[in-house]
């Protein structure tokens, strides 16, 4: 291998990146969207601007703009913007103008008079036009890096906000860009036109997004179809498994199977997302509380702590001058009745209800509630007091389901005086908020992940896109090998 | 046995649409010679220089450059070469595109470091070496093309057209950087459509069209002597053409000079009776072709 043929086309490409003067407005570009992370503050109930200058409280933002509401506003709001700045505005404004940027990397080199001075040279053809490609990778690299480090950078110091899973978003920036950069290097090369390189990536671009939301679009319509039936059916006597009722492609006509082949053959742009995300929490800390059906719980509210459970799966207290004042425990059991069926969240709580009514210790009626938990899930919550000894404790219980085949409840007992009745009820929302559940999955989102079936999985969905990249670069190399200059 | 630094044998090459460019090249060019392509635009010296750098593919016959088959990328790295109408990037400074095509050339980082202020010099734009190309002038550029052909010290140089462009300073002081090359024994091989240039520097010639080759041969016999005597005259008679009357041969007059196609016997005879008129002779020497008389003769015959 000749180190220094190597080094100098790496050499040459970054050279070309720094004197190009559209990389230079990326930059400055990147840098007026990094600043203003230094100059805001994210708070726990509000964000400040200009050290202090400007503030706005969370719960002033129109909830149907982003549900910044709940307990976990600053981390919400934080992840919202950062969605905002790294998906829509790098992710895809970011991308096109980049596609533009290096369009005419190729072209020029295949320009007569530059053609005949570079492809003289002792380096292979195919040498020379993976250097142009490593070229546009590294640019992108650059402005992603600058990007998404100052952005990094600005929360930490301004916000104190650390979430270096973030900076996973540098990997999958580059990653998108490299699809299309291959289909531009390819085009490039086919046609030795920059404006053709621009314009043919720039249709595939939109296209693979095309594709890829219809084809997410109708398999979250079918996925959430199955889990209204499964819904439904868990209220009824019984229930049989939807997937049986036809599998997930839905079947369809000609319309869908082309869909589907397209997007199986295309790169999953969309994706680029997702890994972001699942590489993001794949470096956040060990959870609070994990267990195998997939729930997790990585806070737990301020002032409790993990105490030991023999007969629940985890108890929380929290503690006033060595005294308990409040406990939650959480337990699981099978929905399913010994005799097939499933057995609701609903009957659970309405059977919970109909036996602390007829009970000794219990003062009062107990209270239905339903606590919505977000997406499908809700809560079915039952609220009692229950008198021990000369005190009065205030209990409640939460159900809410698992993957279909589990039930789980949140005890909660407390002490009168520990907070109020409504407080109470929003102290365990906020808990039960930070729960991460599986989920019904029932949408792509949820589905997709590095170990879930071919059809979600996201291994399979970079090879294909990488593979569908290295596809482009070998039809470039096939051509080039072949031009006469 | 030193393999010839070109060898070409039925070289053939046919360009989509079936132009013909070359059409059965036999070319063999010594190590240390500065060999000459000559030929009308079209002729196909540009595509022959281009197989033999494996610029052009899809070739038939044999074409081998220092003994490897043409077309392999690690014989280039022995090989210099300038392209016609080159364009350097214009993103690069001279001194970065010194550097940078010299490693890609095979050379090492530190040595090309080190050549190139001497070669910056060598070509008279040590002063810009550090300003980008696109500011260069089109002689500047010609001069930088040249120096990132030499960087890597090739054995085989190929100049297209390496004066393109140069001002006269310029091209003497490339004729002379030819010829320094030439004394430390490198091959040298030049397309050039000036043959005043080509005449000056060339062991060798090769005359090309329609993509053959019509004559090969050294300067001095592409120069050959025409049988024609050329006199010059000091202060020719007002009546030196009644004078000449009496001479057999009729020379043609022109100002000074007389040209007359004459043998040595018939030569001593005309100068006799000019002498004997009372005409001084300044000079006497035998009427030579140019090459360019002698080129432009050759594809006239042949296009005829």
């Amino acid at each position: 291998m000749n180190l220094p043929m190597y080094r100098a086309l790496l050499l040459d490409a970054t050279y070309q990146v720094l004197d190009n003067k559209m990389f230079r407005l990326l930059v400055l570009l990147v840098l007026a969207l990094v600043v203003p992370f230094f100059l805001i503050q994210f708070r726990e109930t509000d964000v400040s601007a200009l050290f202090g200058l400007y503030k706005f409280a969370y719960e002033t933002v129109p909830p149907e703009l982003f549900d910044w509401g709940g307990p976990h506003a600053k981390e919400t709001a934080i992840q919202d913007v950062q969605e905002i700045f790294v998906e829509f505005l790098a992710g895809s404004v970011g991308t096109l103008f980049c596609i533009a940027a290096t369009a005419f990397f190729m072209p020029d080199m295949l320009e007569k008079g530059s053609a005949d001075t570079a492809f003289s040279k002792p380096v292979r053809r195919g040498v020379l036009l993976l250097a142009r490609y490593v070229s546009g990778i590294l640019f992108v690299a650059a402005l992603a890096s600058v990007l998404i480090f100052g952005i990094y950078a600005g929360l930490r110091l301004a916000s104190g906000h650390h979430d270096p899973g973030f900076l996973w978003s540098i990997v999958t920036l580059v990653y998108l860009f490299a699809i299309f950069h291959a289909v531009s290097i390819m085009v490039g090369i086919l046609t030795r036109s920059s404006v053709t390189a621009i314009l043919a990536t720039l249709l595939l671009f939109v296209f693979c997004a095309t594709v890829q939301f219809l084809w997410v679009a109708r398999q979250n319509y079918l996925l959430r179809e199955q889990v209204v039936f499964a819904r439904a059916d868990s209220l009824l006597d019984g229930e049989e498994d939807p997937r049986a009722r036809g599998g997930e492609s839905g079947g369809g006509g000609p319309m869908w199977a082309a869909l589907e082949v397209a997007h199986h053959l295309l790169p999953k742009t969309m994706d680029a997302d997702v890994i972001a995300r699942k590489l993001r929490l794949s470096l956040e800390p060990d959870p609070e509380y994990a267990d195998s059906t997939g729930l997790a719980i990585r806070s737990v509210p301020e002032g409790f702590e993990r105490a030991d459970a023999a007969e629940s799966l985890a108890v929380w207290t929290a503690m006033e001058n060595g005294v308990e004042v409040a406990r939650y425990s959480l337990g699981r059991e099978s929905r399913r009745t010994p005799d097939g069926k499933l057995r609701s969240t609903l009957v659970a709580a309405r059977e919970l209800a109909a036996s602390l009514a007829t009970s000794a210790g219990v003062v009062g009626a107990p209270v239905e509630v339903r606590l919505d938990l977000g997406g499908l899930t809700r809560t079915r919550t039952v609220l009692w007091e229950e008198r021990r000894g000369a005190e009065v404790a205030v209990r409640a219980r939460h159900f809410f389901s698992v993957k279909r085949e589990w039930m789980y409840e949140l005890g909660v007992t407390a002490q009168p005086g520990w907070l109020d009745a409504e407080q109470r009820t929003a102290h365990a929302g906020s808990f039960l908020h930070g729960f991460e559940l599986p989920g019904a999955e029932s949408s792509y989102a949820e589905r997709v992940g590095f170990g879930a079936e071919p059809r979600y999985n996201l291994s399979l969905s970079i090879a294909t896109s990488l593979g569908f990249a290295a596809l482009a670069l070998l039809v470039g190399w096939w051509r080039l090998a072949r031009l006469d200059f | 046995m030193t393999e010839p630094s070109v060898r070409a044998r039925g070289l053939e090459k046919t360009f989509g649409g079936g132009f013909r460019a070359l059409a059965g090249v036999d070319l063999e060019v010594g190590r240390g010679q500065v060999f000459g392509l000559l030929g009308p635009n079209g002729a196909g010296k540009t595509t022959l220089i281009k197989v033999l750098l494996g610029l052009v593919v899809g070739w038939r016959g044999e074409a081998e450059l220092l003994g490897v088959r043409a077309g392999n990328a690690h014989v280039r790295r022995r090989v210099g070469y300038l392209p016609e109408s080159h364009r350097l990037p214009g993103y690069l400074t001279g001194r970065q595109v010194i550097q940078l095509f010299g490693m890609m050339s095979g050379a090492g980082a530190a040595e090309v470091r080190a050549r190139a202020p001497k070669l910056l010099g060598e070509m008279g734009i040590a002063g810009f070496a550090d300003a980008k190309v696109r500011t260069y002038s089109k002689g500047m550029q010609q001069r930088l093309g040249l120096a990132q052909a030499l960087v890597h010290r090739p054995e085989l140089l190929i100049l297209d057209e390496p004066t393109d462009g140069v001002d006269p300073v310029g091209r003497r002081k490339i004729r002379e950087i030819v010829e320094g090359l030439k004394r430390e024994g490198v091959t040298i091989f030049i397309n050039s459509h000036l043959l005043m240039e080509v005449e000056l520097v060339c062991d060798r010639v090769v005359i090309m069209d329609k993509g053959r080759i019509l004559r090969e041969g050294s300067v001095a016999e592409l120069t050959a002597e025409t049988g024609a005597v050329r006199l010059v005259l000091h202060e020719p008679p007002e009546d030196l053409a009644r004078i000449l009357e009496r001479s057999p041969l009729k020379p043609a007059i022109s100002g000074s000079t007389l040209e007359v196609a004459a043998g040595i016997a018939e030569t001593n005879e005309l100068i006799d009776l000019l002498r004997s008129a009372g005409v001084r002779i300044r000079s006497v020497e035998p009427r030579k072709l140019t090459l360019e008389e002698s080129f432009i003769d050759l594809v006239r015959k042949e296009r005829a």
